[in-house]
């Protein structure tokens, strides 16, 4: 159960960056804040709906999440071990560029926007080799040799997914039978 | 153009060798800038604010008292200047004679300013920077500032390059990099001159840096040594016999013992504090940060020597004594704030002690000389990670519900005190040897921690744990600024703050303290009882630290505006117009709905 009171400031946190931060260089979003960051749909429950798994292979490290399917989305902001680990390592290596809640930031685009845009293939393209843009010199990193993204593409794709589909929000999110 | 510039340096040298009439070196040596030896009585020249703790006690006291407790409330600003940059402004202006210096978050410009000309520019160096290095920056494009020496500005910039400056004229004069942005290692903290030295630390403990400080020849930039806070002893300058920490040696590998495996090598203990120094001991002062990843599962073990005090010679580096404060940290409470250095009495006994209010909570009290703990006590309330310290072992005894990890990754950890960004961050407190009080800028900050496994790639983020940041539970505020007594242990009074109090402090011989607060307040309140004297709202938050001066026989107090730094980013972020939930937190707006973000150098003074 998350606290009332993490609600409130992760959902507070989500309208300063989108007052403030967002419109500073990206790097405001920087690698501590982000992690505290959420929107004001985690705040509102827009999550709360439980949704059925989308594939049943269970998580074999947590004994907490057996029970619960990899992507699965259940009350209180509790996921699956996969949407988890989605959410985990997009905030370790794309929120300081791509905003905490990956709604960008005057440094990198929405991946929101991107993730519905570009075809899986894209996606997974784009992070594994990176991206030059000519007009703008703004490059982004190539992550293929970075173990915990490339491991964790499909949770970071799904994890992206839902948010833009508004079936999760930025915020906190915990393992499914984590009190 | 230039002959100007002299004309009014020359104007500027003529005043400073007045203000420093009392001192022998610049008697001897007419119409130069302070000495480096000047640095040692910093103290003796309140004029001027030679360093930026003001002096190398690290008390930031002045003992100008023009302002004082009858007349602060008719302070007003007389001039602005807008440095041109957004975002986070920690640290603040040195005085040098007629000179203000101050650098700028990145991309870390440096103005030199003429007081004779209500600021009016002498010049300001531009360092060419690579803007990829601002994602390898943790917590916002910070740059603590300045320090003097030598006839030299020194400069450590975000790409980890120290750059010797010419005081009066600005230019380059060397350059040194001391370590390689591209795997994460950052500049962010305000070097220090001590004699022959002029010392840098590295930034970077969220992306699996090996801190350590270096010392460069002030005349040539070479590096002279580095000590790195983890690994063999010969890199973190450690004798196993004549090093000690609590009274005794520390013992051969006492930092790779402490490590599983190689992970040392990870082993963070930035150093991006502020420095100290007892010219009679010759010993300087300063701490380390978090070890490695914030996922404590990742390295078992005390992880020595991060969130350590250390005191070394500062001529080879050698470590005398050390004392780690957070073993085996597991809240990112790094140890790397300021060392102030203070005579005064201790549980009713005289002392030369070492105060230093930490990340973790704890206001620990060293005997300088010998690193023996004299006193711990918690200088908030709130905290309640430890109950308290064992001053035998020096240990906090650690609340295991509390303690992220110790039940594994991927769980949430809830209601741990302090948040991460510690009972107090960077922002330097201040004591006044007339009151033997300490004025110290606090947070007031809880959070939900969840760690989880990471893997290393140079140069990407080693967090490994994911946060939430809130007030202490049935609170609605985030900061305190606070009268603490080292003598009982205790607060002696505390004025609460809606947000973080994260503006360096300043006490006054008038009797008064000064420190700025997140929405952009400039306060003066009295020493004895916490009382407002004086507020301005400057035109952004304020983050750097209080600098007073006297100019033309007349006393000015400056401080920097500019919203940023992690509480400005984060912390500060999470109090807004949201107030279902939480009823505490009813009264607060947004800090967005106070402030923006900006720039801006205000002076005050009197009619």
């Amino acid at each position: 159960m998350m606290r009332p009171g993490a609600l409130v400031m992760a959902s507070a946190l989500a309208l300063m960056l989108a007052g403030v931060a967002a419109r500073s260089a990206p790097e405001t979003a920087s690698q501590k804040a982000s992690t505290a960051a959420s929107e004001h749909a985690a705040a509102t429950g827009s999550a709360s709906t439980p949704a059925p798994a989308r594939q049943n292979t269970a998580a074999s490290e947590n004994t907490g999440v057996q029970k619960a399917g990899e992507y699965a989305i259940g009350k209180d902001n509790q996921v699956g071990p996969g949407l988890l680990h989605g959410w985990l390592f997009f905030g370790e290596y794309c929120a300081r560029c791509h905003g905490p809640t990956g709604g960008g930031s005057t440094f990198a685009p929405s991946l929101l926007d991107a993730v519905k845009t570009l075809s899986k293939f894209e996606f997974e393209s784009t992070v594994i080799n990176g991206l030059q843009n000519k007009t703008t010199e703004q490059v982004m990193p190539a992550f293929g040799t970075v173990s915990d993204v490339v491991l964790h593409l499909n949770d970071i794709h799904q994890y992206l997914l839902d948010r833009a589909d508004g079936k999760l929000g930025g915020g906190m999110l915990s393992l499914i039978g984590n009190d | 153009m230039k002959s100007n510039r002299l004309a009014v340096w020359s104007t500027a040298l003529t005043t400073a060798a007045f203000l420093l009439g009392g001192s022998a070196a610049l008697a001897q040596n007419q119409g130069a800038a302070p000495t480096t030896n000047d640095l040692v009585n910093a103290d003796q020249h309140p004029g001027q604010w030679l360093m930026p703790t003001g002096d190398y006690a690290n008390t930031r006291f002045t003992s100008l008292k023009q302002i004082n407790l009858s007349n602060a409330h008719g302070l007003h600003p007389v001039w602005q200047f807008s440095t041109g940059v957004l975002r986070g402004h920690e640290g603040g202006p040195l005085i040098v004679g007629d000179v203000m210096y101050f650098s700028t978050p990145f991309p870390n410009d440096v103005f030199a300013l003429d007081l004779n000309h209500n600021g009016r520019v002498l010049w300001k160096y531009e360092p060419k920077q690579n803007p990829n290095v601002i994602p390898e920056m943790c917590c916002d494009t910070v740059n603590r500032g300045v320090a003097y020496g030598d006839g030299k500005i020194f400069l450590h910039q975000a790409d980890n390059k120290v750059v010797a400056l010419d005081a009066k004229t600005g230019k380059l004069l060397w350059s040194t990099e001391i370590g390689n942005w591209k795997v994460g290692e950052t500049g962010t903290g305000a070097p220090q001159v001590i004699g022959d030295h002029v010392f840098a630390g590295i930034s970077g403990g969220e992306f699996a840096v090996r801190g350590r400080i270096a010392a460069l020849n002030v005349k040539t930039g070479k590096i002279d040594w580095v000590a790195y806070s983890s690994g063999p002893d010969k890199d973190v300058l450690l004798d196993p016999q004549k090093t000690t920490v609590m009274g005794k040696p520390v013992g051969p590998d006492s930092s790779l013992k402490t490590w599983q495996g190689d992970e040392w090598k990870l082993g963070g203990g930035g150093v991006w504090g502020w420095i100290s120094y007892d010219p009679k001991l010759n010993l300087m002062y300063y701490g380390s940060g978090n070890p490695g990843t914030w996922d404590p599962v990742q390295r078992p073990g005390d992880n020595k020597w991060s969130t350590t005090i250390f005191a070394r010679n500062p001529e080879t580096g050698m470590a005398k004594w050390v004392f780690q404060m957070t073993p085996h940290d597991q809240w990112d409470y790094d140890g790397i704030n300021e060392m102030i250095l203070a005579d005064t009495d201790v549980n009713g006994k005289p002392a030369h002690a070492l105060v230093h209010f930490d990340r973790n909570g704890f206001a620990w009290v060293l005997d300088r000389e010998n690193g023996m703990l004299l006193q711990a006590n918690k200088f908030d309330p709130a905290v309640n990670w430890a109950t308290h310290v064992d001053m035998q072992t020096g240990r906090p005894q650690v609340v295991k519900a509390k303690a992220p990890g110790d039940e594994g990754v991927d769980r949430n950890y809830k209601m741990i005190c302090p948040a991460a960004l510690g009972s107090k961050d960077e922002q330097p407190a201040s004591y006044s040897p007339i009151t033997h009080i300490f004025y110290v800028p606090t947070n007031h900050v809880c959070m939900d921690y969840e760690p989880f496994k990471v893997t290393y790639t140079p140069g990407q983020p080693y967090v490994g744990a994911t946060l939430s940041m809130f007030p202490p539970q049935g609170q609605n505020h985030l900061g305190n600024f606070i009268a603490y007594d080292v003598n009982k242990g205790k607060i002696v009074w505390s004025d609460p703050e809606p947000f973080s109090v994260w503006s360096g402090a300043l006490a006054s011989a008038g009797g008064v303290a000064f420190y700025g607060t997140l929405e952009g307040y400039l306060k003066a309140v009295d020493e004895k009882t916490g009382k407002e004297l004086y507020s301005y709202k400057t035109p952004s938050g304020i983050i750097g630290n209080v600098t007073p001066f006297e100019h033309d026989g007349k006393e000015y107090i400056a401080v920097l505006s500019g919203v940023g730094g992690w509480a400005g980013i984060g912390m500060a972020a999470g109090l807004t117009e949201d107030t279902a939930g939480l009823g505490a937190v009813g009264a607060y707006k947004a800090l967005s709905d106070y402030t923006q973000l900006g720039g801006v150098l205000t002076v005050f003074g009197l009619d």
